[in-house]
């Protein structure tokens, strides 16, 4: 599979997550916590093909780890509250900490994206 | 079991936020640590509050979400708050005065207060507006199961509510015509409260027609002088059959037949009758002994209040049982010792042989709830428990006091709030000294009955309605007449085939719909008299039944609106001039009798 469209994929990924993320809180705010236990382990899934994905583009990715190595705080926040029940606090992780790291992937695997498309084309 | 703790402290955002620490060591947030204002807006947005009449919030929290709910909903709809931690509410309101600004907002962090909470706003459940209940999904998951039965309670308690609004659509004219038939009496009798306070620390022995009163109802007359004894409704005629006299008979039945068993021949010069307003008005008509009224808040007795003067009420309820404790409870009784009260069925009999017309009720048992004696379960109807959850929470309230219930009933469901004993052991303990206030009774009756002036005050009030409700129903006629000459016309334009003749019909549809416009302003000029007819009316909704309507249902809508007003008037009108000319004549006897007295003067 071509690099452009592995990256293409991370960014189909990253947009469902986004919006998973918003799905998830709407439950939360909703009382409708059961589903979100249901639903969360779709989440994680997602954010484990997220990174597979960006792994096997092969493209230099070298602030891939650095986040990666970020997300562990929220994602052990994350996890602390599904275990606890703490529903706000599990939205609070989704919004507030996850969120505005994969929308800032998301910036950053487009300029990848557009570089990627740039040298292709130029070779 | 440790119980649940919060601490409030300062979220990432600068606002405040709260932690719960759980029971099983779980700690859990209510608000965002980020954004507790979006949240509690988004939680909001996806609760459809509307035109709610009442709010019923599970969960205050911080009232992040609360606040946001409240904005969009009729700033006079009263809001019920449930919540868990009472100190939250309170730091709520605190910090949003605004919130019950032009409401009221009533809270309770238990679950029997939930009674007496929907007591305060029963009159808001009796406007064209449904009851909304709205989640804070936090506060819930902190203590899911005291939600869980508060919902249950609530769920209860709304069902006796609309049990009520229907019996008031049901006879609501019976409401209307026995109050105005009353009128003579209620404005020269004192009210109950003139007794409050009497019975400081003596016992109250509340006797009731269930079927387990036939075990135990001879020995109620031990009880004669050392407790006051309170008959309810129709346990007046089981006792007066055994020849027991009680101190007091509860009266609320508006029904001519039921009463005429119960109280007709029976009258007694040493029982004092408390009734309520609304009572068949054969009952003080015809009693003998001192008399002495009650209202439920309404807008007929607040119209009567403005003649006699304010009258104390109190959380009494829909039944006799629950005037009758509400009356005892006033009176400073204690301990109240129930005897009769089954709220159960024994052996398909759900009253006392005592009372005439025992084998009238029909007899279907619905569900089965727990025993008082001897364990098991015993049958009974929805109707009997909705009334057994509503006395618990006034048991409740009473303990909480420091009262003491003492169920004597010897059968019957099992009550929650009360102590299981023998009507004679509860004798035996209770009942062991002379009360000394019952001979006063009488007294007070007297001394309290009103004055010429007061009766002079309410025959004018009764003229000056007599003469607005003539008007006002001229009014609601003529509206009438209008309504269906604009739906005729609104018909006459959706016909095919209408040609030129059709700008014409919609030029004289649209005339007639200002006219019915400008009727309908003026219908609403007269705020007070819609108000007081709204006991003949089926005035009250739950959930969201009024929504966004079309002109035509609109119409509609006005249309039925002012039919039921229409009989209103007609059901008013009759008793008032009746009651007006008894007044009248009462005044005249009297004039008679102060100018004679004057004659003979030396």
């Amino acid at each position: 599979m071509s690099k452009e469209l592995i990256l293409a994929q991370a960014g189909g990924l990253l947009e469902t997550l986004a919006e998973m993320t918003h799905y998830l809180a709407g439950l939360i705010y909703s009382g409708k916590s059961n589903q979100v236990t249901e639903e969360i382990p779709g989440y994680l899934e997602g954010l484990d093909a997220l990174f597979k994905a960006l792994r096997a583009s092969g493209e230099e990715l070298g602030w891939l780890e650095a986040e990666t190595a970020a997300l562990a705080g929220p994602l052990e926040r994350l996890s602390r509250a599904i275990n606890d029940r703490d529903w706000v606090s599990v939205s609070d992780t989704l919004l507030y900490e996850l969120l505005p790291r994969l929308t800032g992937w998301r910036e950053r695997i487009s300029e990848v994206s557009a570089g990627a498309g740039t040298r292709i084309r130029n070779n | 079991m440790r119980e649940p703790e919060y601490e409030i402290i300062n979220g990432q955002s600068g606002l405040p936020t709260v932690r719960v620490r759980l029971p099983d060591g779980r700690a859990i947030m209510l608000h965002s640590n980020y954004d507790p204002v979006g949240e509690g807006e988004q939680m909001a947005a996806l609760q459809d509050i509307g035109q709610a009449g009442v709010v019923i919030v599970f969960g205050c929290g911080l009232g992040y979400h609360l606040e946001a709910a409240l904005r969009n909903c009729p700033e006079d709809s009263p809001v019920i708050i449930i919540e868990r931690f009472p100190g939250l509410v309170s730091r709520t309101l605190e910090d949003r005065p605004h919130l019950q600004a032009k409401r009221a907002v009533v809270s309770t962090s238990e679950i029997p207060g939930i009674e007496a909470a929907l007591d305060i706003v029963r009159p808001a459940f009796f406007r064209r507006r449904g009851a909304v209940v709205i989640e804070h999904p936090p506060s819930v998951s902190a203590d899911p199961e005291f939600y869980r039965k508060a919902w249950e309670r609530l769920r209860d308690s709304l069902s006796q509510l609309k049990l009520g609004a229907n019996t008031s659509a049901k006879i609501g004219w019976l409401f209307a015509r026995n109050f105005f038939e009353n009128i003579p009496l209620l404005a020269q009798d004192p009210c109950v409260s003139r007794l409050f306070g009497m019975f400081k620390g003596v016992p109250a022995v509340l006797v009731a027609s269930g079927p387990s009163l036939d075990k135990n109802i001879d020995l109620v007359k031990e009880a004669k002088g050392k407790a006051v004894i309170i008959a309810m409704g129709s346990a007046y005629e089981a006792l007066h059959r055994r020849g027991i006299v009680p101190d007091l008979t509860v009266a609320v039945d508006p029904g001519e037949t039921s009463n005429r068993s119960h109280f007709e021949g029976r009258g007694s010069d040493e029982t004092a009758l408390i009734y309520e307003s609304k009572t068949y008005p054969g009952i003080p008509r015809e009693f003998t002994g001192p008399r002495f009224s009650f209202f439920q808040d309404y807008p007929m007795a607040r119209w009567l209040f403005k003649s006699i003067g304010s009258r104390s009420d109190f959380p009494m309820g829909l039944t006799v049982a629950t005037s009758a404790f509400g009356v005892a409870a006033r009176l400073g009784c204690n301990p109240k010792i129930l005897v009769g009260q089954d709220f159960a069925f024994i052996q398909n009999q759900t009253h006392s042989a005592g009372i005439g017309i025992a084998k009238d009720f029909p007899i279907e048992a619905e569900l089965t709830v727990p025993a008082a004696v001897g364990g098991g379960m015993v049958p009974t109807t929805h109707i009997f428990n909705s009334f057994r959850l509503a006395l618990e929470g006034l048991y409740w309230q009473d303990t909480r006091a420091g009262g003491l219930v003492i169920d004597a009933t010897e059968g019957g469901a099992l009550k929650a709030h009360t102590q299981i004993m023998t009507l004679r052991e509860a004798i035996g303990r209770y009942c062991t000294r002379e009360a000394p206030a019952l001979n006063q009774i009488r007294e007070i009756w007297e001394s309290g009955r009103s004055g010429r002036g007061v009766l002079i005050k309410t025959a004018r009030a009764m003229r000056s309605l007599f003469r607005r409700l003539k008007k006002f129903r001229a009014k609601l006629y003529y509206g009438l007449v209008n309504i269906e000459e604009l739906r005729r016309l609104l018909s006459a334009i959706e016909a095919p085939h209408m040609g030129s003749f059709h700008s014409s019909l919609a030029r004289r549809a649209k005339e007639m719909f200002n006219t019915v416009w400008e009727e309908n302003q003026e219908i609403n000029r007269y705020p007070d008299l819609v108000n007081l007819l709204h006991l003949t009316a089926s005035y009250m909704t739950f959930g969201r039944e009024i929504k966004e309507m079309t002109v035509e249902q609109k119409i509609e809508e006005n249309g039925a609106y002012y039919a039921e007003m229409l009989i209103g008037c007609d059901i008013i009108l009759q008793p008032l001039e009746k009651s007006a000319d008894i007044l009248a004549d009462i005044l005249e006897e009297t004039a008679g009798i102060n100018q004679k007295a004057k004659a003979g003067r030396p």
